[in-house]
């Protein structure tokens, strides 16, 4: 079906309100207005998916890597350059000489009178004619693009032991964490916990937000920090709460969001991406956990889900995991996609098959889902592409597969993914970056975090505190 | 990416004003570097900047150009001025907007100089975006790039600033002298037709 099989839109809904509505820049009773349209309107559904497609399919084009290229080039340019000047200088030197000499014979054959100097003159002309700058020596390092054999590569010296990478800042620009503060080991309210903004390319530390909490989470998509941090020592009511805030980047300014009861907020559910948070909210009565999505810029909320256990989110597109039902007995967890802008949903229930605790390994790149499944013998665990899940009957193959085995953490098994790169930890906090497209592993390392078009690793166990991060553009077989 | 808020308007003269600023001092400041860095040419802070910087410029400025060959001319362009200016740059509050700045306006002034005709898009005969068979991926790689050249530059400048490099449209418009109103208006007409031609090559011909 296209746009052009399409009724036209009855309300005549114009290409400038629907690319307003992408960016955000519809206030909340537009925005409802038009979603509300859409619900009936195939043609802006379409449109408005369409918007989306756009950015999508930009952002996954494959740009080549010119870095060493570039690099090599501005030496040489350098090198030339200045010579050209200094042909140029010559030219001028020899003019300039000239007058110096007719100044000198002139002060020499002139009355003595005169209280100017000759030779102030003289050493300004000599060393104009002497330049003789010719640049040849190459930089010091390219280190550590050299030493990685590629390039869009910075390392940063952080103590991982002590700062838990949590999220990375677009063009390696720096990284979120969290890091105790104070710590007993004796008493949980001695126990204090800083966000903190770490940034390239001193990994100078900025300590955003401390408080009494256990437990802290924040993201960041680079433009906003967001942090859940909570204090609930024995998981119970009584004397214990919950903070969600944010700080906005480019005024520098906090903003408290939630600051109660604990346990409301799922701390490892929180995302922040393109200005808005994402996080599982739970509620007690009745019990629900439910996929809010706020727009941080206009402050509007929305309840995306209910039932969600995971999710996974690539905008605009979320997969989402829902608890199952419990009526049928070996069922799949029911899993949709979801498109937040236009709000279309589908099932994929039928091609992830997501199994709560026995194979829950799903990940998003746009429309593609990245996912695992155990053969029948339960020996062997698959990885698949399933392409264009949002389509009907959408294309899957077998990436590769791998011996199943207890991973370290549920979560860590599959961080993240998009069109070339998938994260697949075995051993420890080992990884493989898998190129999807020529279908082969291209890079191993210790430490994986995937992140705003980022790639954070380790290759070196015996140092921790040196984390490369690398543009995944770059990444190449 | 963010790349903060620019305050004040911008005009065209301002822009003029900026850009000959940053032109005219350029073979003496040269001149004078070539001296200084005979040994090392860039300084290892150059090197930390260009490293962090260069994989979104070279973005920017291949989808803009379409081509490895002038993309490389443009950013050691915009690098070797912000070497010669590296003290502002530094200072600067959100460098990669200087950047994006000056790799605007080369990217600009080559297209307007080159002039050159686009072919349009074609149909790759079965070509079907949703495909996953990897060579599809990579013709879909040029696919989009066709229908990027296809675009006025200022519309696909729009496009990437917005789409991929997610600046704001504030910034959008002080990077290419117009007020963010137009900037919204020419960007959603950008789009649409790059949807269009992307969805229904069939279409565009």
């Amino acid at each position: 079906m296209s746009a052009f099989h399409l009724p036209p839109c009855a309300e005549n809904i114009s290409e400038q309100t629907l690319s307003d509505w992408h960016d955000g820049l519809l206030s909340a009773a537009e925005a409802h207005h038009l979603r509300h349209h859409m619900e009936r309107c195939a043609a802006c559904r379409y449109r408005a998916q369409g918007l989306a497609t756009v950015a999508s399919t930009l952002r996954r084009q494959h740009i080549p890597n010119l870095q060493r290229r570039i690099w090599r080039g501005m030496l040489e340019r350098m090198q030339r350059k200045p010579a050209n000047i200094l042909q140029r200088s010559a030219v001028l030197s020899i003019v300039s000489a000239v007058v110096v000499i007719a100044l000198a014979a002139f002060f020499f054959f002139a009355p003595k009178h005169s209280t100017m100097p000759p030779t102030s003159f003289i050493p300004t002309a000599t060393r104009a004619s002497t330049a003789t700058a010719q640049p040849t020596a190459t930089p010091q390092t390219l280190t550590p693009a050299q030493a990685w054999g590629t390039a869009g590569v910075r390392a940063l010296n952080i103590d991982t032991k002590k700062y838990f990478i949590q999220g990375l800042l677009p063009g390696g620009a720096g990284v979120v964490a969290t890091t105790f503060a104070t710590f007993s080991q004796t008493n949980p309210q001695d126990i204090t916990v800083s966000v903190v903004l770490i940034t390239a390319p001193d990994a100078r530390v900025q300590t955003l937000a401390t408080g009494h909490w256990t437990h802290a989470s924040v993201a960041t998509d680079g433009r906003y920090i967001a942090w859940v941090g909570g204090y609930n020592p024995t998981g119970g009511p009584g004397d214990s709460h919950q903070t969600l805030a944010y700080d906005d980047l480019s005024t520098g300014q906090i903003h408290t969001l939630f600051d109660g009861e604990a346990n409301r907020y799922l701390p490892d559910s929180l995302v922040v991406t393109h200005g808005h948070i994402c996080l599982i909210e739970n509620s007690v009565n009745p019990p629900q956990s439910r996929l809010l999505i706020l727009d941080i810029a206009s402050g509007a909320q929305t309840t995306l889900l209910n039932n969600v256990q995971r999710f996974s989110i690539s905008w605009p597109y979320v997969l989402s995991a829902e608890e199952g039902n419990g009526q049928i007995k070996g069922a799949p967890n029911p899993m949709t996609l979801v498109n937040v802008v236009t709000g279309q949903q589908r099932d994929v229930t039928s091609l992830v098959d997501y199994f709560n605790g026995i194979s829950p390994n799903f990940a998003l790149d746009g429309t593609t889902i990245f996912a695992t499944r155990p053969d029948d013998t339960h020996t062997i665990e698959k990885y698949y592409e399933i392409d264009h899940a949002d389509q009907p009957a959408p294309p899957q193959r077998v990436l590769f597969s791998e011996p199943l085995r207890s991973y370290p953490s549920i979560d860590d098994a599959f961080t993240g993914a998009d069109a070339r790169l998938l994260s697949v930890n075995s051993e420890s906090l080992g990884f493989s970056i898998w190129d999807c497209v020529l279908h082969r592993p291209i890079s191993t390392g210790t430490f994986f975090m995937f992140n705003n078009g980022v790639v954070a690793y380790s290759t070196s166990p015996g140092q921790p505190q040196t984390l490369i991060l690398q543009a995944e553009s770059n990444f190449t077989s | 990416m963010d790349v903060g808020t620019t305050t004040g308007k911008t005009t065209l003269q301002a822009l003029a004003a900026r850009w000959l600023a940053m032109t005219l001092p350029r073979d003496a400041t040269l001149a004078g570097q070539a001296q200084k860095d005979a040994a090392n040419v860039f300084s290892p802070d150059f090197e930390r900047f260009f490293l962090q910087h260069e994989p979104c410029l070279t973005g920017y400025l291949w989808r803009m150009v379409g081509d490895d060959a002038t993309a490389c001319d443009l950013c050691q362009e915009t690098f070797i001025r912000a070497w010669q200016h590296f003290a502002e740059v530094q200072a600067a509050r959100q460098p990669m907007a200087w950047l994006f700045r000056v790799a605007t306006n080369l990217a600009l002034n080559h297209l307007r100089d080159q002039q050159r005709g686009v072919r349009a898009a074609v149909p790759l005969g079965d070509h079907d975006p949703a495909g996953s068979d990897p060579t599809v991926r990579f013709v879909e790689r040029d696919f989009v790039q066709q229908i990027l050249l296809e675009l006025p530059p200022k519309a696909r400048a729009l496009l990437i600033l917005r789409d991929v490099q997610q600046l704001s449209f504030d910034e959008i418009a002080s990077l290419l002298a117009m007020t963010p109103t137009a900037a919204r208006m020419a960007l959603s007409r950008a789009r649409a037709q790059f949807r269009d031609r992307y969805l229904h090559p069939e279409n565009s011909r």
